[in-house]
């Protein structure tokens, strides 16, 4: 799967996030907000470090704006005139819009974000390790059901984030601090602790850190690893414990991630990096959003059957792979089952038990 | 909160503003500052939801503060680590008389890049612009003068702000 090209849509959206954070700073000048306004607000600022990064520019150019613009001589009458006469000239505008872009458009472009791979068969994946005698006496696992999710505490004071239809073995030893993510999806924010190493094994791959948060989302194809601070290091589960037992200082990592970054672990072993992913995605589903960013339907679809008793179901491959965008609710299947009909050539029908998506 | 309650955040801002500015400064110069802190700010948003969601009252103002805070922990950390300890005392005052010269200066090209977004934009989002803050006229004023509703201009003013920035963004 390719992952989504730069160019005329990233600067929309970049357009569209100005917009956003520039309303957000003019009603906040108007006086004051409602405390649900104040919590939308917050939540917009939360869903990425880019309306964080705008609304911060926005602020310092409202700053300045007074005592910058007392240098603009140009008298209120003269602005009128012109104001009321661009009505006559609709080009205007546009024409000035244009270049900006084009201004915009010699900048290098972020990295973009490669949609996981959808799950095509059942494989379950079961850590080897054998049970240690010092394993807590009661059950070790965690499990949410789909629709649920969990934010739970650890005994090392580690929180662990559980999404939708997800399965955590939690093995925390003297020396060592062990989480198996069985399936699902799971942020950790992992508690300093030097003398017990954390490690988070999924298929054949375990993710070391030392005090850091991350995400793990695994589908029976691949894992997805997303570092939100701090450093990881994802090693060959094989490659780690024999590293481990002997001093071969040979042993490499197959990948090293800093904050922003992503790594895609193909069941094979194979691992594509990432760098500047968007964390804002990566971490929707802790606000129970999906956010989809030239994905294809068929790996939304995959997302919302994550929380839904009503599974989404594609018959046709050619509508499968069609590229979307937006932000839904992620327990409103019915949002996306409109959201697709507004497709051309896309019909979506619900009855009690799916969603058909069919070609029109 | 009252609508004095904004004007004391404004402030507050106001007063963040010069360590803020150093960011968008040293953009220019070195683009990965304000990417850092923007994504320190962020993680910050992220990791108070730890909390009971109704502890930020104020988000605006918390994302000031945080901002601001983060911002000169930078600072300190740069200045520290290329000057040495002796360096410190006969230094010290030709640093501070070096730092207002080059505030300045920056605060000028500031107002520079800012004056000629606002030359560059369209009619109606420049003369609500200049109408707001230069003339300090009301909405409802703007709206008699351009014959619009105070809800257009309201979208006039978005606009301008959202232009500007992309225009300044663009040249950085």
């Amino acid at each position: 799967m390719s992952s989504a090209e730069p160019g005329n849509n990233s600067e929309a959206i970049r357009d569209l996030i100005a917009e956003a954070a520039a309303e957000w700073y003019v009603l906040h000048r108007e006086g004051a907000l409602s405390p649900a306004q104040s919590q939308e607000f917050l939540r917009w600022l939360r869903a990425s470090p880019q309306h964080v990064r705008e609304y911060l520019a926005i602020s310092a150019i409202g700053a300045d704006l007074g005592a910058a613009l007392h240098r603009v001589q140009t008298p209120t009458d003269a602005l009128v005139a012109d104001a009321l006469a661009q009505d006559a000239v609709v080009t205007l505008p546009n024409r000035r819009r244009d270049t900006m872009s084009a201004a915009a458009r010699r900048r290098p472009q972020q990295g973009t974000l490669r949609p996981a791979a959808i799950a095509a068969a059942a494989v379950v994946l079961i850590g080897s390790a054998a049970v240690m005698l010092w394993s807590l006496p009661r059950d070790d696992s965690i499990s949410t059901r789909r629709g649920e999710q969990r934010t739970q505490e650890l005994a090392d004071g580690t929180i662990v984030r559980l999404n939708s239809d997800t399965e955590l073995a939690v093995d925390f030893g003297p020396a060592a601090r062990r989480v198996d993510v069985r399936r699902g999806q799971a942020m950790f924010e992992v508690a300093k602790d030097r003398a017990r190493p954390f490690s988070v094994h999924v298929g054949n791959a375990t993710i070391e850190d030392i005090g850091t948060v991350f995400d793990v989302s695994t589908t029976a194809a691949d894992t997805m690893v997303t570092v939100i601070e701090g450093r990881v290091a994802i090693w060959n589960r094989d490659a780690r414990e024999h590293a481990a037992g002997a001093t071969s200082a040979g042993a490499q990592p197959l990948a090293d991630l800093g904050v922003g970054e992503q790594a895609l672990i193909a069941a094979s072993g194979k691992v594509d990096r990432v760098a500047g992913a968007n964390l804002g995605k990566a971490t929707a589903w802790t606000r129970q959003e999906i956010m989809f960013d030239h994905d294809s339907i068929a790996s939304v679809a995959a997302e919302f059957n994550r929380y839904n008793r009503l599974q989404v179901r594609i018959d046709d491959a050619s509508i499968a792979r069609i590229p979307i965008s937006g932000v839904l609710r992620a327990y409103d299947v019915h949002a996306f089952a409109d959201f697709l009909n507004g497709l051309p050539n896309v019909h979506a029908t619900i009855d009690a038990h799916e969603v058909r998506v069919q070609r029109h | 909160m009252s609508g004095g309650g904004t004007a004391l955040w404004t402030q507050l801002f106001a007063d963040h503003h010069a360590s803020l500015s150093g960011y968008f400064r040293r953009r220019i110069a070195d683009r990965s500052d304000a990417e850092d802190l923007a994504q320190e700010v962020y993680l910050r948003l992220l990791r108070s939801d730890a909390g009971t969601r109704s502890d930020i009252r104020n988000p605006e103002a918390y994302l000031y503060t945080v901002a601001a805070n983060l911002a000169r922990e930078h600072a300190a950390a740069r200045s520290r680590s290329p000057v040495t300890v002796e360096d410190i005392d006969c230094v010290a005052d030709s640093v501070a008389d070096e730092r207002l010269g080059e505030e300045a200066i920056e605060r000028e090209h500031r107002y520079r890049l800012l004056v000629e977004a606002i030359d560059r934009l369209p009619p109606k989002n420049r003369a609500v612009l200049l109408m707001q803050h230069r003339d300090e006229l009301s909405y409802r004023e703007i709206a008699e003068h351009l014959q619009v509703s105070t809800h257009m201009v309201k979208k006039h003013v978005v606009k301008a702000l959202a232009l500007c920035r992309r225009a300044i963004a663009a040249i950085e």
